[in-house]
């Protein structure tokens, strides 16, 4: 290799590393969004997703949509509107059938539904039926772990226990309020995964 | 420094002592087997991902950096694969299988993606026929163009895209390819999907198939991989009758008989080379096979 073909060589991984570090940084200032199930923390999800869109068509609800635009951050990359169309976790299917389709392991195989961990839900006190002093249970009714991630005080109003919920929206989506007063919030880094318990 | 052959040298001893005449060439009608059978492959590949949207998913799903056929046979594009890699840091079995198919042909069969598979390849090919009808000229042949620096561009830009990927730890030519952004872009203005391809037609109707020549990462992944294979043009016979026709018409710029034929090569080693079978359409002679076999020279 000749001092010109260095010069080049360097200059292109320069460029390279340069660009990284600018996605990086742009990307880092972007909001997560909700993930399909298995996926772990949002900077780990796009550092495996291929956006090839095969969770998207496996999808039997139709809960992911593919995020529109070009370009290395959450273009492309598939979510879930769950106000839209919530993930119901492929219930009563053998498997959840976005993991099995997924070819590069960006959303882990083997994630069992318990092991799902895409957010956490927060409810809105402010908007929240109960807690202006009207019953509801909307919310607990539509989560698949009503009375572990959804339980209800002694005063009748719904709390998120995050060590159980698994953020898959179908409370965002049952909520009776415009705009919902639960939402769930999706796990930007790995940081945010280990759930504790509530305060 | 490349040199360059342009399409007005004269042909015989002034410019390829070894080559010339020795007997009248005929010219009869040959049908241009490979060339419309690559380009015929290639076309319907590109409706197929078209109409993906509306095919039922056990028959085919997916875009150009993974695809799923009859549900069962996985191809991921192997430098998106590998950006992943070196983006997560990470290695899965599923991602090893899926970019198995893509690799493995690529080792055995050369640079065929970029011949027979590639949509924007198909695309930009067909520009230049094109081209060359109006102006009437051919661009240039680069002599020695596995060694040359414009050839060259492409490896470095690969190593960027590399390099890249793990600094931002994000694939960056996955969600940058030109080849891949029509058919995955989804939102509003479907149409601005078409810029990329649409810009690149614009800027080699100056500089022909530059991108595929000189730019395209995924095609100097390709071409690394393919140095070994065993399916190449052989040239065959003892008659090199000096025509040019192999050289002028070769898309990828390869000076198919300066270099190879004219050299006594038994068959085309260049990395760059497609397997289009152009110059084994088009050769008089008829030496220029395009074939498998099982011996590397």
């Amino acid at each position: 290799m000749d001092r010109r073909d260095f010069l080049a060589a360097a200059s292109a991984v320069s460029i390279g590393g340069l660009t990284g570090a600018a996605v990086r940084w742009q990307i880092d200032d972007q909001a997560a969004h909700l993930r399909p199930p298995g996926s772990r923390s949002e900077r780990r999800f796009l550092s495996q997703c291929i956006r090839c869109h095969h969770c998207v068509t496996s999808c039997p609800v139709g809960a992911l949509v593919i995020l529109p635009g070009i370009g290395p951050g959450a273009a492309a990359t598939p979510a879930i509107d769950a106000r839209r169309q919530p993930c119901d976790l492929c219930a009563g299917r053998p498997v959840m059938r976005c993991i099995e389709s997924c070819p590069t392991g960006a959303l882990r195989p083997g994630t069992t539904r318990r092991e799902v961990a895409i957010g956490v839900a927060r409810i809105d006190q402010r908007s929240c039926l109960p807690f202006q002093g009207v019953a509801c249970r909307a919310c607990w009714r539509a989560c698949p772990f009503s009375g572990e991630a959804i339980r209800y005080d002694s005063l009748g109003r719904p709390y998120v226990d995050p060590r159980h919920c698994v953020g898959c929206g179908l409370c965002v989506h049952a909520c009776l309020t415009e705009p919902p007063s639960i939402q769930v919030e999706p796990f930007a880094s790995k940081k945010q995964l280990p759930r504790e318990a509530p305060p | 420094m490349s040199r360059t052959v342009s399409a007005s040298l004269p042909i015989g001893e002034a410019a390829v002592p070894d080559c010339r005449h020795t007997r009248p060439i005929e010219r009869r009608f040959r049908f241009p087997f490979w060339t419309w059978a690559h380009r015929l492959t290639a076309l319907a590949l590109l409706v197929v991902f078209l109409l993906e949207p509306w095919l039922p998913a056990n028959v085919f799903h997916g875009n150009w950096n993974g695809a799923v056929w009859f549900g069962a046979w996985t191809i991921l594009d192997p430098l998106a694969g590998l950006e992943t890699i070196v983006a997560s840091r990470t290695v899965s079995w599923e991602l090893v299988a899926g970019m198995a198919t893509t690799v493995v042909a690529a080792l055995l069969l050369g640079r065929v993606f970029c011949g027979w598979v590639c949509p924007l390849g198909l695309v930009l090919e067909l520009n230049q026929t094109v081209r060359r009808r109006v102006h009437k000229t051919h661009h240039r042949t680069t002599l020695d163009s596995h060694r040359s620096a414009t050839h060259r561009i492409k490896f470095y830009v690969l190593a960027g895209c590399l390099v890249g990927s793990a600094v931002a730890t994000v694939p960056l030519f996955a969600s940058w390819s030109p080849i891949n952004i029509p058919f995955a872009w989804r939102g509003e203005d479907r149409l601005w999907a078409l810029m990329p391809p649409a810009v690149l037609v614009v800027i080699e109707w100056w500089w022909p198939r530059v991108f595929c020549r000189s730019l395209c990462p995924l095609g100097a992944l390709y071409s690394l991989l393919g140095r070994w294979s065993l399916l190449r043009v052989r040239i065959t016979g003892e008659e090199r009758l000096a025509c040019r026709r192999c050289s002028r018409d070769c898309p990828m710029g390869i000076a198919v008989m300066e270099d190879h034929v004219c050299r006594g090569a038994s068959s085309i080693d260049d990395p760059d080379c497609t397997r289009c079978g152009i110059c084994a359409d088009r050769c008089l002679g008829h030496i220029l096979r395009l074939e498998w076999s099982r011996s590397r020279s």
